[in-house]
C-alpha cells in the first residue's frame, strides 16, 4: 500500500458518462493485482471522503510490468464529475493504493473459466483477463469464456468487449442487454446456468451490482461451481480501519476493504 | 532543539499528536504509509468484553465538511484482541491506549481487570461517550452519576491510568468533566462525535442504516475547541483535545485552548499522513514563534 500522486497520461470518453483515465503511477501499478482497488483524492469542493476505483489494467498490458494503469468509471455524483473533468497531463492525483486482496488465482490454469460481469463491474475482471494472459498462454490450456451484460447497447461500444474479442486466449464473448439492443436479451444470469453447462465451466469469476451477484452466488452453488465475487460498499478509510464497509462472511462481518472485496460467493451471506 | 515531549499521568509522550480511537484499527492498518512509532501514541479502535458485530451498513455516509459514522462498536471481544492484536502493539515503541467499553458499569470493571496484567498496554481509554450502541456507552456518558460510577469501576479494576472520553452530547461538558474527575480520572479526551443524521433526498431514506450517526471531521472543530477549553477551567487533569482536527494550525489551537495531547480522527481518512505532517508543522511553528517546548503552548489563549 502506497500514497502515491498520479499522473494522467490518457483519456477518454468510452460511453456517455462512462470515462478512462490513463494513470502513471509507479509504485501502484507495479504492485497492483486484479480485483484490487485505489482510493482517490476528488478535490471538488464537496467530495470530503475519497472514493475507491477498481485499478484496470491497460489493454494489452499486464499487471505488473507497466508504470500505468487505468481508472474506468461512470459519473455518479460530484467525486466522479470532478474525476471526469481532469484532463491529460494533470499530475496530482492523490491515491492511496493497491488496495484490498484480489482474486485467488491459485491452481486455476487448468480451470474452465468465465468471467461473469454486470455493468461497469466488468472493469475488475478485464483486469482479471489481462492476468490470465500471462498464466493461460500456453494453447493448450482450456479457454477463458467472457460474460457480459448491462442495460442497453449504449455501454456495449467500449473498447473493452472488441479487445476481448480478439485476445487469442479467450474462448467466447457472450453480451446480454435488458432492452435487447445488443446480444441476448434479458440479465446474465438469465443464460449463466445454460452457459456453466454447455461449457463445463468450473470456475466463476462474478463483478457485478449486489443483486446480481446474489444470484450468480445462488446458481453457482446449485451448480457446485466454485465462484469468486468482487463486492462494493461504501467506504471511509479503504485501509480496514474504520470498519464502514462490512459485509456478513461466514456469519461475521468483514471489511470488503481490507478482508475482500473479492470473496468466495458461497461464503457471503445475501440476505 | 524543541521540545516536543508531554506528560499524562507521569507517563512521557514523545509529542502530543495520536490518533482518535476507531480511526487507526489497531495500529497497523496504516503501517505501510507511515511508521506509527512517530506519533505520541496509539490509540486502538474500541474493544469491549464479548466480541461485538456492530450496526447494519450502511455505517458512514458523507456530509458537508466531514462523516456521519455508526459502527456500533464492531469489535472481537477482548481475549481475541488480546491474542491477535497486542504482539504488534508490543512491537511498537510508543504509548498503547486501548479504549474500552461496555454494555454496565460492572462490564467496564471486568474488561479492565482483564486487561490489567497484559503486557504492553499503557493506557486505557474509557469510552463513555459512543452515540451508535443502545445499550449504554453515550448513557454512561451523558450522565455524571453514570460517568462517575464508570470512571470508579475501571479505576479499582486497574493500576493503569485511565482517560475517560466525553460525550459533546450534553447541556454541560463541564458537569460531566468534573465527576470522572473526582471519580479517579486521569484525563479526560475530548470530544467524541456529535449526534447527526443525513436523508437520501432521493428515495427519503436516512443515509445510515441506525439512521442517527455521529458527526466528525473538520465542521466540529470550533465545538470541540470551545468543550476544551471549558473543560480546563473546570478540573485540573490533563485533556486531550479531539474533534475535527485536520492540520497543525487545528492543533495548535487546541493546544491554545489547554489541551495538553491532541487526537486525529476523521482527517486520517482523507490525509493518512495528516499525523506526520501535525508533528512536523507543529514543532516549525514553535521554531518560528521561538518557543522551545511545546508544553509552554499549553493553555496560552489570552481571553
Amino acid at each position: 500500500m502506497f500514497q502515491e500522486f498520479g499522473t494522467i497520461t490518457d483519456k477518454s470518453c468510452l460511453a456517455p458518462g462512462i470515462y478512462r483515465l490513463t494513470i502513471n503511477a509507479r509504485k501502484i501499478a507495479e504492485n497492483a493485482k486484479p480485483g484490487q482497488f485505489v482510493m482517490v483524492r476528488c478535490y471538488d469542493g464537496q467530495s470530503f471522503l475519497r472514493r475507491p476505483f477498481s485499478i484496470a489494467a491497460e489493454t494489452g498490458s499486464v499487471f505488473g510490468q507497466q508504470s500505468t494503469f487505468n481508472l474506468i468509471f461512470k459519473v455518479k455524483g460530484h467525486g466522479t464529475q470532478w474525476l471526469s473533468e481532469q484532463e491529460i497531463g494533470y499530475r496530482f492525483l492523490n491515491m492511496i493504493g493497491p488496495l484490498g486482496h484480489g482474486y485467488n488465482l491459485t491452481g486455476i490454469e487448468s480451470k474452465k473459466i468465465l468471467l461473469a460481469g454486470g455493468g461497469i463491474g466488468m472493469i475488475s475482471l478485464v483486469s482479471l483477463a489481462v492476468e490470465l494472459i500471462k498464466i493461460k498462454r500456453q494453447a493448450s490450456l482450456p479457454k477463458v469464456h467472457v460474460l457480459f451484460g448491462d442495460k442497453t447497447i449504449k455501454y456495449m461500444d467500449t473498447p473493452y468487449a472488441e479487445h476481448l474479442a480478439h485476445w487469442n486466449f479467450l474462448g467466447e464473448l457472450i453480451v446480454t442487454t435488458e432492452d435487447g439492443s445488443y446480444g441476448h436479451q434479458g440479465m446474465v444470469t438469465d443464460i449463466l446456468p445454460s452457459i456453466i453447462k454447455k461449457k463445463a465451466i468450473d470456475q466463476i469469476f462474478a463483478c457485478g451490482p449486489k443483486a446480481m451477484l446474489k444470484k450468480v452466488a445462488e446458481i453457482t452453488q446449485a451448480l457446485k461451481v466454485p465462484c469468486q465475487v468482487c463486492l462494493e460498499e461504501k467506504m471511509a478509510c479503504g485501509v480496514g480501519a474504520c470498519y464502514s464497509c462490512v459485509c456478513k462472511v461466514k456469519g461475521h462481518n468483514m471489511r470488503v476493504c481490507k478482508d475482500g472485496p473479492v470473496f468466495d460467493a458461497k461464503e457471503v451471506d445475501w440476505s | 532543539m524543541t521540545n516536543l515531549e508531554i506528560q499524562i499521568a507521569g507517563k512521557k509522550f514523545n509529542n502530543p499528536v495520536m490518533p482518535a480511537s476507531g480511526t487507526f484499527g489497531y495500529g497497523e492498518e496504516y503501517k505501510d504509509i507511515f511508521d506509527p512509532n512517530v506519533l505520541g501514541a496509539v490509540v486502538c479502535k474500541t474493544i469491549k468484553f464479548a466480541p461485538w458485530e456492530g450496526n447494519l451498513t450502511p455505517r458512514t455516509c458523507e456530509t458537508s465538511y466531514g462523516m456521519l459514522n455508526a459502527i456500533g462498536l464492531q469489535n472481537m471481544g477482548w481475549e481475541r484482541f488480546v491474542q491477535e492484536k497486542m504482539p504488534f502493539l508490543r512491537t511498537l515503541k510508543t504509548n498503547i491506549i486501548i479504549s474500552i467499553a461496555g454494555s454496565k458499569v460492572e462490564e467496564y470493571g471486568q474488561l479492565a481487570a482483564r486487561l490489567d496484567p497484559v503486557n504492553g498496554i499503557d493506557f486505557l481509554e474509557v469510552n463513555i461517550s459512543c452515540p451508535n450502541v443502545k445499550a449504554g456507552s453515550q448513557v454512561f456518558g451523558t450522565n455524571p452519576d453514570m460517568a462517575a460510577a464508570v470512571t470508579r469501576a475501571v479505576k479499582d479494576s486497574t493500576h493503569l491510568p485511565i482517560i475517560v472520553k466525553l460525550t459533546p452530547n450534553v447541556t454541560d461538558i463541564t458537569v460531566i468533566a468534573k465527576a470522572v474527575e473526582a471519580a479517579g480520572a486521569d484525563a479526560i479526551c475530548a470530544i467524541n462525535t456529535f449526534r447527526g443524521m443525513a436523508i437520501d433526498i432521493q428515495t427519503g431514506k436516512p443515509k445510515i442504516a441506525n439512521v442517527i450517526g455521529g458527526y466528525s471531521g473538520p465542521g466540529i472543530k470550533p465545538i470541540a475547541v470551545r468543550m476544551v477549553y471549558e473543560i480546563t477551567k473546570a478540573v485540573k487533569i490533563p485533556i486531550i483535545g479531539v474533534g475535527g482536527i485536520a492540520n497543525w494550525e487545528d492543533a495548535v489551537e487546541f493546544l491554545r485552548a489547554g489541551a495538553t495531547a491532541i487526537q486525529v480522527g476523521t482527517a486520517t481518512f482523507v490525509d493518512p499522513l495528516t499525523m506526520p505532517k501535525i508533528i512536523k508543522g507543529l514543532t516549525e511553528f514553535l521554531e518560528k514563534q521561538g518557543i522551545d517546548d511545546v508544553n509552554k503552548l499549553i493553555g496560552t489563549v489570552k481571553t
